[in-house]
């Protein structure tokens, strides 16, 4: 097979995982809501609800697709697509095992992180372009969040760039391979170094993933569907298939990042290799479990709170963290650099 | 401080989901009403099917609603006979403040929850059509029962 | 094969890149203007990439297309009163259009004129790490230069912050 073939295959399951993960998603969402809420979810489409997501994503395909008229209709038309593709783009450089993966970026980690950071602006777009106050006000506070929590969450993943010494993600999950003493994973959550970063990354990717403790952008009560006011059907479809697989991405760069992606503790290689995929997968899905689960109990933060938590607590913290973390591992040399 | 509310916050929606759905689903299956459940306004009746409305007024001035009507003429024997006692369901906000007033426990509050109708007509519920009052005092003095009337129902008012 | 894709894909960067220049020039309404900067900053980027320089890509998506871009959005709806007057009627000017001939002239000239020094392409692209390594080692020897930079950028914040404090909150 060709490499241009094989890399077009391999976009092309990228862009099959994201769209199955995002009916997946919305049904998991809705279930795991309602059992947080001590309610049951969809339960009369299909067994257990289960045809209630095709259902759902087959009315958003035939829905009427209604254009305002005084939109900006270029703006219009490109800002879906403006917040679809740097979402497909993120999952670029994940490593779903150590072959499965669409490229094997030097710089994965940046670059994760640089694309996801683009999906704020065709929010902005979608914002501007819907001449619609809500829309402006959601766009606007959707762009101001992400520019604030881009910078704790980039800082955040620091020490771990600085312990293993690269930015190839697979390179650090194989750092994070075999365990301590025989006893814990050696993965990097369970070494209490990491603790404060991990606590700051997860703060400030709840923001990617623009639910409830942050959901300012398109808060209901007080902004309608904030940038996604005037969009309907497939359009609408679109922002919400990017923000369901932000949250993929976001509980994947946390698995990857702290989590040891694939890997297995006291699992020889060779019973690894074949099921890493689903090892990930399953740890991914936890981590998604766990955003839900964050997303049902808290309630919103408002707008002016969220942005000073971000700009006087979170900056100032980790570039603290970054400080100590340095002389830490510079001093007692713990540093650990692949390759 | 220091997330200590928000650790707490998981732990409870946490335990709340092991406990699973308290969701009755409902035209499948129906909840059986607490006694004390308060929906619409009913005339209690005996055995015999007799009520206990004296026509004394109390529960239509006590309404604040005011959507209780009742009319009713007075005989020359000075017995009443009601002509009716419309209630208009649609607007009632089941306070139960009539039960409460009435002195001789002729109106309760009703198990029924589906109250939904087909029509606005259907929401005006004539509750006593052209039925002779009761006379708890008369039927003791006459030691005869008419229409209705049972002798203890006087003193027992407030037992809820 | 891969030459070819190369190719294509440089000349569809190239294209994009300048056509987003043109197009930010032209427009009249302010806001195309700006999302018209932000297309060309990252065809500029997908170029860096095409050289193998994937962390200057990396940095420059996010320097200029996440920042700086984001920041002059944000500069335009704050000072737009009404959307209408994102729209800017085309005014001509001579003594700009003198000024732009006078500039268009000297970059003509300074760019005919220029020899641009051979570099034998590597056969290896530095990576990330070799960055890091020439920027924070003392043998690299970028190390003082890259602190001074630091330095200055660090002032030059604190002095921005100190200046938009103003005189009565002080």
């Amino acid at each position: 097979m060709s490499p241009e073939l094989a890399s077009l295959l391999r976009i092309l399951a990228a862009v099959g995982l994201m769209l199955m993960n995002g009916v997946i998603l919305i049904y998991m969402l809705r279930r795991v809501l309602g059992r947080l809420h001590q309610r049951l979810g969809p339960v009369h489409v299909g067994p257990q609800g289960l045809l209630q997501t095709p259902m759902d994503v087959l009315k958003l395909l035939t829905k009427e697709d209604i254009t305002p008229t005084n939109v900006d209709k270029a703006l219009y038309f490109i800002a879906p697509a403006a917040v679809f593709t740097p979402s497909l783009m993120a999952y670029a450089a994940i490593p779903f095992s150590p072959t499965w993966m669409v490229t094997d970026l030097d710089t994965g980690l940046l670059y994760t992180l640089v694309v996801m950071s683009l999906v704020s602006m065709g929010l902005l777009m979608a914002g501007w372009a819907s001449a619609n106050k809500w829309s402006l006000i959601g766009g606007m506070r959707s762009v101001g969040q992400h520019i604030a929590y881009e910078i704790p969450l980039l800082l955040s993943v620091l020490p771990v760039v600085m312990y293993v010494g690269t930015l190839n993600l697979s390179s650090i999950v194989e750092a994070q391979s075999g365990t301590w003493l025989g006893i814990l994973p050696q993965w990097f959550i369970t070494n209490p170094l990491f603790w404060p970063a991990f606590i700051i990354f997860i703060v400030s990717a709840l923001i990617k993933v623009n639910q409830t403790p942050f959901d300012m952008s398109e808060a209901e009560s007080e902004l309608v569907a904030g940038f996604a006011t005037e969009y309907s059907s497939m359009k609408f479809g679109l922002f919400f298939l990017s923000e369901f697989s932000n949250s993929f991405i976001v509980s994947a760069l946390a698995v990857t990042l702290f989590f040891g992606g694939w890997t297995l503790p006291f699992v020889p290689d060779e019973v690894l290799a074949p099921i890493a995929p689903v090892v990930f997968m399953l740890k991914v899905y936890v981590g998604i479990f766990v955003l839900m689960w964050i997303r049902g109990t808290l309630p919103r933060v408002r707008m002016d709170h969220l942005m000073q938590f971000a700009w006087k607590i979170l900056i100032p913290a980790v570039l603290t963290w970054i400080l100590v973390f340095g002389f830490i591992i510079k001093l007692f040399d713990l540093g650990r650099p692949v390759g | 401080m220091w997330g200590k509310g928000i650790l707490n916050g998981m732990r409870i929606t946490m335990r709340n989901m092991l406990r699973g759905p308290i969701t009755v689903r409902y035209p499948y299956e129906r909840v059986t009403l607490p006694e004390r459940a308060r929906w619409a306004v009913e005339v209690v009746r005996d055995e015999s099917g007799a009520h206990k409305c004296t026509a004394c007024m109390t529960c239509v001035r006590a309404c604040p609603d005011h959507i209780l009507d009742l009319q009713f003429t007075t005989a020359e024997d000075k017995s009443k006979h009601i002509d009716y006692l419309r209630y208009e369901m649609g607007a009632c906000m089941m306070c139960g403040l009539c039960v409460e007033a009435c002195p001789f426990d002729a109106l309760k509050m009703g198990q029924d929850y589906e109250l939904a109708k087909l029509t606005r007509d259907e929401l005006t519920v004539d509750l006593l059509v052209d039925v002779a009052a009761a006379a708890p005092a008369r039927a003791k003095k006459a030691s005869e029962v008419p229409a209705g009337g049972t002798d203890d129902s006087r003193g027992g008012g407030t037992d809820g | 094969m891969g030459e070819s894709v190369n190719t294509l894909a440089f000349l569809v960067m190239a294209l994009a890149a300048i056509g987003g220049a043109v197009g930010m020039l032209t427009s009249r309404n302010i806001m195309y203007a700006a999302f018209w900067l932000l297309w060309t900053m990252l065809s500029v980027g997908g170029l860096y990439l095409l050289l193998s320089a994937e962390f200057l890509a990396l940095i420059q998506v996010m320097v200029y297309a996440g920042a700086v871009s984001v920041l002059m959005l944000f500069v335009i709806m704050l000072t737009l009163r009404r959307r209408e007057d994102a729209v800017r009627s085309l005014d001509f000017s001579p003594s700009a259009a003198l000024l732009a001939a006078v500039f268009l002239g000297i970059m003509y000239y300074g760019i005919s004129n220029a020899t641009f020094p051979e570099v034998a392409l590597l056969a290896e692209a530095p990576n990330t790490a070799d960055l890091g390594v020439v920027l924070f080692t003392m043998e690299g020897g970028w190390l003082l230069p890259f602190e001074i930079s630091a330095l200055v950028l660090l002032a030059a914040m604190v002095a921005a912050v100190w200046w938009t404090k103003g005189q009565d909150r002080r």
